[in-house]
């Protein structure tokens, strides 16, 4: 964890300094009438402050303990959460062209695929009752005004 | 007397049909969730929230008060039957929960759970009517500079609590600060962070963020595990009426344990999980046999079971008194409230009356609810178990996009939440503790309120915050956790907590 938490100190000050940076663009005004960009150029501040703290602390464990060289990404599907992000990610898209029971319909097929194996058919008839049930329940109950998409009806 | 009265007018508004669907559909939900693990009250309350917006004030805190203590009844089932928590603060319930099923006292396990909750829950909402209206009226006279401390207290006891580096504790709350910025400043009327993205005008939207750091950064990280098969104890569960002696064994460890629960609750950034931990050292401690805890003693159940249900009635306080939250629970609830165009604070308690007095209410009604759930239907429950988790990812997923779409129907806002649910499951992955983020990210415009204007009252002088004797007091206390988490001795002392905690 100390290796990562150096690099992640890193994007942290990043992000300090450029919100110190905004923020003086903004305007920092006084201490007696503090302006818009004044309490963002504190935080950055803090910000900056607290991830070099971090990356000493880092550099100080990794300095003392012997680094055992296990990743986090070893041993785990992380090629799955990818892959449903990309899913979710074209739903959300697709969206308004597609309407919402023909989008919400493929995107649970291909989500219940993505696990591990379920058959067409089964994925397929959840999909669909999935799809139709969240309709009836949010469109229609609660009134959530969906995109019609393809489906005109 | 006034009490009563109160106390009649909520249930004059809980007991309406409309109100009471409202009270069984959130214990019933939390019992669900509470019984899976994978889902915790957090996503729940987030993926629900939306639903909440056509029906009123009262009727939605109802129904997500209810997600939350009824996920604190539910969370006991799998922790005592899979040895696997449904939530957070059942994690110290598997210990011996999980050792009685398996020496075949499953059902008075359960029982105890079940009833020292129910007992707990009651108590705790007796102690919440008692306090909330007097605090209320002392905290009428906090100015910016007590709240702002006391906010920053909140922030300090969430950081401080989290595991693993103090810094990345405090590196969230300081980007869930810094994202509350994002949009205009109201005093100034001016934009700021929005990278000219009309979408952004408005800010980072509540309801996305939630939904993406606890609902989808939930489903990432279990979906990328090789999860094993559950083992579940299935063999006939008899008995949930526990015996005379266990009653007997267990009745100071649920009463000790309320008084733990609610008292811990109250504090900003204590709450369940912390009550639970702290209830069973307790009882270990003044146990006359502590070397039989972990072997499947009623009392490691009694306890932990009752304080983590006393504290969600306690959690309530700071958000209704200060409109403050105690934990992500509660932000969740504030923002409910604040959608509704509600401040929570002690003005709430004087010009809404209904939403106090009703929401007790509610929880006198929803802790019996929970009673004739857990006891008669743990057969259900126990079924619910077998459902395979690659049938439930994509429907809560699918909720997830339903309900970040249906707050302003933007799909914008679904990619703001597969943002944040990326950016979750990444910080999770690398140690970061989320609740601080999102507690800040709520709190992080009053803060920004509070500071200003205190500077402004005081001339620019910072010392308004040490002058002030409730400020100073709450100035010392985080300042007090900060330094000590990185003093060699208390640092030891928090990582064997931490440790403890698994």
């Amino acid at each position: 964890m100390a290796r990562s938490d150096r690099i992640f100190s890193f994007i942290w000050i990043a992000l300090g300094v450029f919100q110190c940076a905004e923020s003086c663009s903004l305007g920092l005004g006084s201490f007696m009438e503090p302006g818009t960009g004044f309490m963002p150029f504190v935080m950055g501040l803090v910000m900056t402050a607290l991830a070099i703290a971090l990356f000493l602390e880092s550099y100080f464990e990794m300095k003392n303990k012997p680094l055992l060289k296990v990743s986090l990404w070893s041993d785990v599907y992380w090629k799955r959460v990818v892959y449903i992000a990309v899913i979710m990610l074209a739903y959300a898209i697709l969206l308004p062209k597609l309407g919402y029971l023909l989008d919400t319909f493929l995107m649970m097929v291909f989500l219940l695929k993505s696990g591990a194996p379920i058959k067409w058919p089964t994925a397929i008839v959840v999909g669909a009752l999935t799809a139709g049930f969240s309709y009836v329940l949010f469109g229609i109950w609660l009134s959530v005004s969906f995109p019609r998409g393809v489906l005109t009806f | 007397m006034e009490l009563l009265a109160n106390l009649y007018q909520g249930f004059q508004i809980c007991l309406s049909p409309i109100n009471l669907l409202y009270c069984f559909v959130g214990v019933l939900l939390g019992t669900v969730i509470g019984v899976l693990p994978g889902i915790g009250p957090g996503a729940t309350i987030a993926l629900l929230l939306p639903t909440t917006f056509r029906v009123s004030p009262v009727a939605a805190i109802i129904m997500l008060a209810g997600i939350y203590y009824g996920a604190m009844y539910g969370g006991s089932t799998t922790s005592i039957l899979v040895n696997i928590p449904g939530e957070a603060a059942s994690v110290v319930t598997c210990i011996d929960g999980y050792k009685m099923a398996r020496k075949g006292r499953a059902g008075p396990a359960l029982g105890i759970a079940a009833f020292g909750s129910f007992i707990a829950g009651t108590l705790s909402i007796v102690g919440l009517m008692v306090l909330a209206v007097p605090l209320s009226n002392i905290a009428l006279k906090f100015g910016f500079p007590e709240y702002f401390a006391i906010m920053c207290l909140g922030l300090s006891i969430v950081s401080y609590l989290g595991r693993g580096s103090i810094f990345k504790s405090l590196l969230m709350a300081a980007l869930g600060v810094s994202l509350s910025f994002v949009g205009m400043d109201v005093v100034a009327a001016k934009p700021r962070f929005d990278f000219g993205l009309l979408v952004l005008g408005d800010g980072v939207g509540l309801i996305p963020l939630l939904m993406g750091l606890f609902g989808i950064a939930e489903v990432f990280t279990n979906i990328e595990e090789k999860t094993q098969a559950r083992e579940i104890l299935l063999t006939r569960i008899k008995g949930l009426l526990p015996t005379v002696r266990d009653w007997k064994d267990s009745w100071g460890a649920i009463t000790r344990g309320s008084l733990l629960g609610f008292s811990l609750g109250i504090l900003p950034g204590g709450g369940a999980v912390v009550s639970s931990f702290v209830s069973y050292a307790v009882e270990k401690k003044i146990s006359n046999h502590p070397e039989k805890f972990g072997t499947g003693v009623i009392e490691g159940v009694a306890g932990p079971e009752a304080a983590n249900n006393a504290a969600t009635g306690g959690g309530f306080i700071p958000l209704f008194v200060l409109g403050i939250p105690s934990n992500v629970a509660m932000a969740l609830l504030l923002g409910a409230l604040m959608i509704h165009g509600l401040q929570p604070g002690p003005l709430l308690l004087q010009q809404h009356p209904d939403i106090f007095w009703g929401t007790v209410g509610s929880m006198y009604i929803g802790n019996a609810m929970l009673l004739l759930l857990n006891l008669p239907l743990i057969g259900l429950w126990v079924k619910l178990l077998k459902v395979p988790y690659k049938i439930l990812f994509p429907m809560v997923l699918l909720f997830c996009l339903i309900g970040a779409y249906s707050e302003n129907n933007n799909a914008f806002d679904m990619l703001v939440m597969l943002f944040f649910g990326l950016v979750g499951y990444l910080l999770r992955k690398y140690g970061y503790e989320l609740a601080p983020l999102v507690l800040a990210f709520v709190l992080g415009r009053q803060m920004e309120q509070a500071f200003r204007q205190s500077l402004i009252l005081s001339d620019g002088s910072f010392w308004v915050f040490f002058t002030r004797p409730i400020s100073a007091v709450a100035m010392a206390l985080a300042a007090f956790l900060l330094v000590s988490a990185l003093i060699p001795a208390f640092r030891k002392k928090r990582e064997k907590i931490e440790a403890e905690a698994g």
